[in-house]
């Protein structure tokens, strides 16, 4: 005390010896205090502390000299009425207070009450009061707001007096409290050196100013708000620097907003209390019998609801206007894994999972501050580590004047429904997969492509890092693919497998997947080079065709990955990556097949095109051949036949009986032997298909006279009878009248040729549409044996040295053939030893058949 | 009697178609080929041609059409001389402009009926 009062005198004697200095610079007299950190007197008496701080750098810019006046708290305060000092550093602001002095606008802390607790003490949350000792400042404003919370919550303390906040943290230091209240400045900052920490329990919030008598100083007070409005704003300004001396924070640490909300309901509290008071002093003279009995009812009611919510599945709780929490229910206890009295306040948070913590806290702070119906879905992390989702909803309660009292709300454990939807959303996205992947392993059949677009899309859809494809030749394994190339840069090879070596070598050799979530610690993984390029996982998935393998996929991740767990999927992958590969192999071995039958058939094409060109050359020389035969040899002939013709004519000069026989003789041969050309010339056209017939009318009946008449000289001859009996109805046909001609000249011919005696007999006759002819004779017949060979080209019956009649053996062939060119048919029947009869059948009309070819 | 050109190259056909005719008191002009047969007809403007279908160089149709363009030689009656061998021979014979044909080998007892029955009657009856 003496030094303060030398330490005035000295500064009273430095005033009255430099007037000028005093004159210039504001002398400003400070009240100090001992409120640490805040203020107070340090160990060598000097003034120290945040607001000592702040006032000197507010003092060196705005030139004040400073005067410290150490006083008790009340006493300072009286010497500030008073005007003894001039501004009083860390006065909290109240209503009373500002009726007794004045304060500047911008405060210069928030502050509020704390209460601090050994960890053993195991006190986290308000409900942990109940029935404990707790220290504070005896006649502080805390003492009184803490008695009024604790009886608001309906628990019970017994309040611990201390003389200061030192105090009151070594009675909870030495076990005297349970628990401490202090300013949260103060606290945080001394509670370490206590051995005590801080609880979740804020209350009380005030805001500390400097202050000054009512109407004097207003300068000092503009000055300290000009200042403060300054460097609040700016990080780094002397404000904060002088922060981070004196408290634990570099940012000054704000009232939490519910804090205020608190205060709020506090002062509804006690409004309510007592309009209640009043209203049951009013009442009482009335009908004190009435209220007991709607307590009693009240009570019932609030006994059957607490019933209800006890054994609600769904968890239940109940907050104050301001979003406190004030009541939970078993069920809400069991799915958020925190016992009730850890939940109440906002200690619940503490259960929110830290992923959806700021979130539901933003959401659920701003539907209280508006007073709206809140709801949330959110993951609560259980004290084992389980997770669990809820639907959160809470309605605001109002009382019956509508004014908002608090929120009740429920949450459903929603789980179940989660996991399912995760669980669709999952088989949904591994469906997609697996189509996207089907798309693009089939898009193609170039097997270059198709094992490209499957590495890029498995590596896509499996979210590996690495994949590799081989695909085995035999006992080998060839790295098809790999990808992608900023991966696969950190291998330094990848070499070729064996069947059997590795994962993707063993995969292969036993047709099944092989997964390991650590390489290092997984004996089967035997080659170093995934482990040297940093890999962990590793999924080896062998690609199966039917019963074959024929090749494997690798997929890998740098961290411990549990492929079991989508086996099915990372299978189903593999399979369709292994049709995808079997198609494009399948259609490259088509494409070689192809290209070998394409190659063949060029071959042999060129072969049958040199072939056809011998044919066709071989056929035009034939057709040459044919046509010189035709007539080379017929022009000789008939000079021979036309001279001797002449000749027998007597044309040259008469001639003897002996030149007329032989002339004959000369002309028969020449007659047969062209006769043969003819034969040989027709069935080389029939055989080559050209030989046509044509279709006119003729006369039927006139043909078969002419005919008749040329053959009746050979038949008499022979001395056998050439009858006819034609039809009355037979006239004109539309035929070939040569080729009817010639049929019957060939059977008319042959049968006087193979008949001894008896005769020869033409008959014809006709039926609607045709007409038949028929050639009887009493010859030698045919035996049943020679019969399918009758109409057989170059067969002569008989043939040997038995042979004893002419001809080629070619007519009867023909014959049957130009019978069929004009539309109708020869058969014979005959009987060995007794005669034959051949029957020829023609269309009346042959142009009305489409044109023939033989063929 | 009738003046009648044949164009033939055959000499022995030539021969026996001439002597036939000549037997029979026809005059006859041999033509060993088509355009020498050309230009005999439009020279001597006979009564009737026998025309050779296979001949050397330009073939029978191709003189018959030949003779059937010329005014001199339009209306002289051709009669082909072929031997039966393809089918269609004969519309192709009547198209190029022939009024009949007859087939080789000629037959000596029918051959100078053949020939007169194409002759304009004045010719024939002469």
């Amino acid at each position: 005390m003496k030094t303060l009062l030398r330490l005035c005198l000295l500064c009273l004697l430095a005033s009255l010896l430099w007037p000028s200095e005093a004159a210039a610079t504001r002398l400003v007299r400070v009240g100090v205090y001992q409120n640490e950190p805040k203020i107070f007197m340090d160990e060598n008496g000097q003034p120290a502390g945040l607001f000592i701080e702040l006032l000197e750098k507010i003092a060196a810019a705005e030139g004040w000299t400073l005067e410290y006046v150490p006083c008790e708290w009340e006493a300072c305060l009286q010497a500030l009425e008073s005007g003894q000092i001039d501004l009083m550093p860390d006065v909290a602001y109240s209503e009373e207070r500002d009726r007794r002095f004045d304060f500047h606008q911008t405060p210069v802390l928030e502050s509020w009450s704390r209460v601090y607790a050994a960890p053993q003490a195991g006190i986290t949350g308000l409900r942990d009061l109940d029935g404990k000792r707790v220290a504070v400042l005896e006649g502080s404003i805390q003492e009184q707001v803490f008695q009024q919370l604790m009886d608001g919550f309906g628990y019970r303390v017994t309040l611990v007096p201390a003389a200061s906040l030192t105090e009151a943290f070594e009675l909870a230091s030495g076990g005297q409290a349970d628990a401490a209240i202090a300013n949260h400045l103060f606290g945080d900052y001394f509670c370490a050196r206590y051995g005590l920490q801080k609880t979740t329990i804020d209350f009380n919030p005030v805001e500390l100013f400097y202050a000054t008598a009512q109407g004097r100083n207003a300068d000092l007070l503009e000055a300290i708000d000009r200042r403060l409005n300054e460097w609040i704003p700016v990080p780094g300004s002397p404000y904060y620097t002088t922060l981070g001396h004196w408290t634990d924070l570099a940012l000054q640490e704000r009232v939490p907003a519910y804090l205020w909300w608190l205060v709020g309901s506090l002062l509804g509290l006690l409004v309510l209390t007592l309009l209640a008071a009043i209203l049951f002093r009013r009442q009482r003279s009335g009908s004190l019998r009435e209220l007991l009995q709607a307590r009693a009812a009240l009570r019932q009611s609030e006994r059957r609801y607490e019933t209800l919510a006890n054994m609600s599945p769904v968890g239940i709780f109940r907050t104050d206007s301001s979003g406190v929490t004030t009541y939970v229910n078993p069920a809400w206890c069991a799915i958020s894994g925190l016992p009730a009295e850890k939940a109440l306040g906002y200690g619940w948070m503490d259960a929110v999972h830290p992923e959806d913590r700021p979130r539901l806290r933003r959401e659920w702070e701003d539907s209280t501050r508006r007073g709206v119906p809140a709801f949330s879905d959110y993951r609560f992390l259980r004290p084992e580590g389980t997770t669990a989702w809820v639907m959160g909803q809470a309605v605001p309660e109002t009382d019956a004047a509508g004014n908002l009292i608090g929120y009740i709300g429920t949450i459903t454990d929603i789980t179940e429904r989660k996991r399912t939807e995760d669980e669709i959303r999952r088989y949904v996205s591994e469906l997609e997969a697996l189509n996207t992947l089907g798309e693009n392993v089939n898009r193609s059949v170039s097997l270059e492509e198709v094992v490209s677009s499957a590495v890029s899309t498995l590596l896509e859809v499996t979210g590996t890092e690495v994949a590799f494809l081989f695909l085995r030749q035999g006992e080998r394994l060839i790295l098809a693919g790999s990808g992608p190339a900023e991966q696969v840069r950190r291998f330094e090879s990848i070499p070729e497998h064996k069947v059997g070596e590795c994962m993707c070598g063993l995969a292969v050799r036993e047709g099944r997947p092989m997964y390991t979530p650590d390489i290092f610690a997984d004996a089967r993984c035997t080659w170093e080079e995934c482990k040297k390029a940093g890999y962990r996982s590793f999924a080896a998935l062998p690609l199966l065709a039917g019963q074959d393998v024929i090749g494997v996929v690798g997929l890998a991740c740098s961290e411990e990955r549990d492929f079991e767990q989508q086996a099915e999927f990372l299978e189903t992958l593999a399979a369709q990556v292994a049709g995808g590969v079997r198609n494009a192999q399948l259609y490259a071995e088509i494409q070689r097949y192809a290209a070998e039958l394409e190659q063949k058939v060029a071959e042999r094409t060129r072969d049958l095109n040199l072939a056809l060109e011998k044919a066709q050359e071989a056929d035009r020389l034939k057709s040459a051949f044919l046509a010189t035969m035709s007539h080379e040899l017929r022009t000789p002939l008939n000079s021979i036949i036309g001279f001797t013709g002449v000749l027998l004519q007597g044309l040259a000069g008469p001639l003897n009986a002996e030149q007329t026989k032989q002339l004959n003789m000369i002309r028969d041969s020449a007659q047969h032997l062209l006769a043969l050309i003819n034969d040989v010339l027709d069935i080389s056209k029939i055989e080559a298909g050209q030989l046509e017939v044509r279709r006119d009318p003729f006369d039927l009946r006139a043909a078969i006279e002419n005919v008749l008449r040329m053959v009746t000289p050979a038949a008499q001859k022979k001395g056998l009878a050439l009858t006819a009996a034609i039809a009355s109805g037979v006239g004109t046909i539309v035929s070939d009248q040569r080729r009817v001609e010639q049929i019957l000249i060939n059977l008319l011919t042959n049968a006087v040729k193979f008949t001894e005696r008896g005769e020869v007999r033409l008959e014809c006759e006709t039926r609607p549409g045709w007409v038949t002819l028929r050639v009887r004779d009493t010859g030698s017949g045919i035996r049943p044996e020679n019969m399918e060979k009758l109409f057989r080209p170059f067969q002569q019956l008989e043939t040997g040295l038995a042979r004893h009649h002419e001809g080629t053996g070619l007519g009867l062939a023909i014959c049957k053939h130009l019978a069929s060119l004009l539309g109708g048919d020869i058969t014979a029947e005959s009987e060995w030893g007794k005669g034959s009869v051949f029957t020829v059948t023609l269309p009346l009309d042959a142009s009305r058949l489409e044109p023939t070819f033989t063929s | 009697m009738a003046h009648i050109l044949i164009i033939e190259d055959n000499e022995n056909n030539l021969y026996l178609s001439t002597f036939i005719l000549e037997k029979h008191g026809h005059r006859v002009t041999p033509a060993r080929d088509g355009a020498e047969g050309i230009r005999l007809a439009e020279e001597l403007r006979p009564d009737l041609i026998l025309l050779d279908i296979q001949l050397p160089g330009m073939d029978g149709y191709a003189v018959a059409a030949n003779l059937r363009g010329r005014d001199i030689t339009a209306a002289i009656p051709i009669i082909a001389v072929t031997s039966y061998a393809m089918a269609g021979d004969r519309e192709r014979i009547l198209a190029a402009g022939c009024q009949g044909y007859i087939e080789k080998p000629i037959n000596p007892e029918t051959f100078l009926d053949q020939v007169l029955a194409h002759l304009p009657t004045d010719a024939s009856a002469a």
